[in-house]
């Protein structure tokens, strides 16, 4: 199954490397979103520091969700070719999650030092956990969007049960995210541990479940 | 067979032996791409069974999907990728013994060695079905599936496709094709099925077949047989 999963990411990353479809489009939206807090709640105030978690993680997850929520529409009917192919269909799911987890990562790495910038929040001191929170929120985001997108793939009110599907599913790793955000800049890296766990549990949930039942979801 | 609300296939029954080619025929909606996609696995039947090779057949069975090659209304392909590529990735999909050079002698089987670095999105409509043809044949399958496969084929790939299939059959292999192609279908094929609204209207070898019959069969279904 992994073999064939790399097949699959090196063609999905060959797809969006030339064609840019999903990566463009999702990080000018995050970066409008940041300019327009920037603009609508006056970037260098004191008063903006405690809502910086909520706005940071709101504009990572809408931005991706641009990314990850079409990245099974892209190849349409080419897609559904690969069904017939020999393999697990579980490959297909991996290698949508690596490239889905790669777009986010990429996402997240322009967006966080726009927002920081923009909004006038410098990065907490407890570097490291903050990266580890980013990675946390950007893996369950990510997986949680890979299986959805696989359900959601066929059926005709697409656009709107994805959403639908994804972003109420998604709150617990928001609520967590958010969470442990916001306990890092008030220095506090102990309650920031709890909510990691939260968003580790999530992650291996929305990883685990789909893989074991990704060959359904693709029949739904 | 139910589609939504739809009963697209009714008692449909029949057997295909190795080193036959089965003509499908039927108006619009009258349920050959539905019989087609049932064989390919693509959907399980609501009622009745399917047997490939001998066996019970169930959508998830990896060894029969090695065995059968489908070509669809799509071609299948990437466009985004060059033919070459497509076709690599398929041979690594199927585990072909030297997957680049399985993927170029396909390339050069159906003319499109020449376009083998550009993106099948440059490709016409033709190029692609081409390529489509060769991905559904590279891995060797036994039983070859193709829905309307002429379409957008000029005269020389429509021969070429015809060749391809008769060397199939020829080589044990058997095939189903569903085609509004009358004349093409009937060079090709050994057996002719027809359809009607989901039943199978007439079923029988091609050299048991007097023309005036078919032609009648097939006048009939095309005449009330599929939608309105």
């Amino acid at each position: 199954m992994l073999k064939a999963a790399v097949w699959l990411f090196w063609k999905d990353l060959s797809l969006e490397l030339r064609g840019r479809e999903l990566l463009l489009p999702a990080g000018v939206f995050g970066l409008i979103i940041a300019m327009l807090y920037g603009f609508a709640f006056d970037g260098g105030q004191q008063v903006l520091r405690p809502m910086f978690p909520g706005l940071l993680w709101l504009g990572i997850f809408f931005s991706s969700f641009l990314a990850v929520g079409r990245a099974f529409g892209v190849e349409a009917e080419a897609g559904q070719q690969l069904l017939m192919a020999p393999i697990d269909r579980g490959a297909i799911f991996l290698s949508k999650l690596a490239l889905n987890i790669l777009l986010t990562l990429v996402l997240t790495a322009v967006l966080t030092p726009a927002f920081a910038m923009l909004l006038g929040a410098p990065l907490p001191q407890a570097t490291w956990l903050f990266l580890w929170t980013l990675v946390l929120g950007v893996v369950g985001f990510a997986a949680a969007g890979s299986a959805m997108g696989a359900l959601t793939a066929q059926t005709r009110l697409r656009e709107l049960l994805l959403p639908a599907l994804l972003l109420p599913f998604t709150s617990p790793l928001l609520l967590g995210a958010v969470s442990a955000t916001a306990a890092l800049y008030a220095k506090d890296p102990g309650s920031a541990g709890n909510w990691l766990w939260l968003m580790a549990v999530f992650d291996g949930i929305f990883i685990l479940v789909p893989l074991l039942l990704f060959e359904y979801l693709t029949e739904v | 067979m139910q589609l939504g609300d739809r009963r697209v296939l009714r008692g449909v029954s029949f057997a295909l032996q190795p080193g036959r080619c089965l003509a499908l025929f039927g108006a619009n909606g009258a349920g050959k791409t539905s019989l087609l996609s049932v064989v390919a696995l693509q959907r399980a039947p609501s009622d009745g069974s399917l047997r490939l090779f001998g066996a019970e057949a169930a959508v998830d069975d990896l060894a029969l999907r090695r065995r059968l090659g489908y070509l669809g209304h799509e071609p299948g392909v990437f466009l985004g990728l060059t033919g070459y590529e497509n076709l690599l990735l398929y041979a690594r999909l199927y585990g072909l013994r030297d997957p680049k050079e399985q993927a170029l002698a396909q390339l050069r089987r159906v003319g499109l060695a020449p376009f083998r670095h550009t993106l099948v999105r440059s490709y016409s409509a033709g190029m692609r079905q081409r390529l489509g043809l060769a991905r559904t044949l590279m891995h060797g399958p036994d039983l070859l599936l193709l829905d309307e496969p002429h379409q957008s084929l000029d005269r020389r790939g429509q021969d070429l496709l015809d060749r391809l299939v008769s060397e199939h059959c020829s080589a044990g292999g058997a095939a189903l094709v569903a085609t509004h192609e009358t004349e093409r279908a009937l060079g090709l094929a050994t057996d002719v099925m027809v359809l009607s609204r989901g039943k199978v209207s007439y079923l029988a070898p091609i050299s048991e077949t007097p023309r005036a019959t078919f032609e009648r069969a097939l006048g009939e279904a095309l005449g009330g047989g599929g939608l309105c």
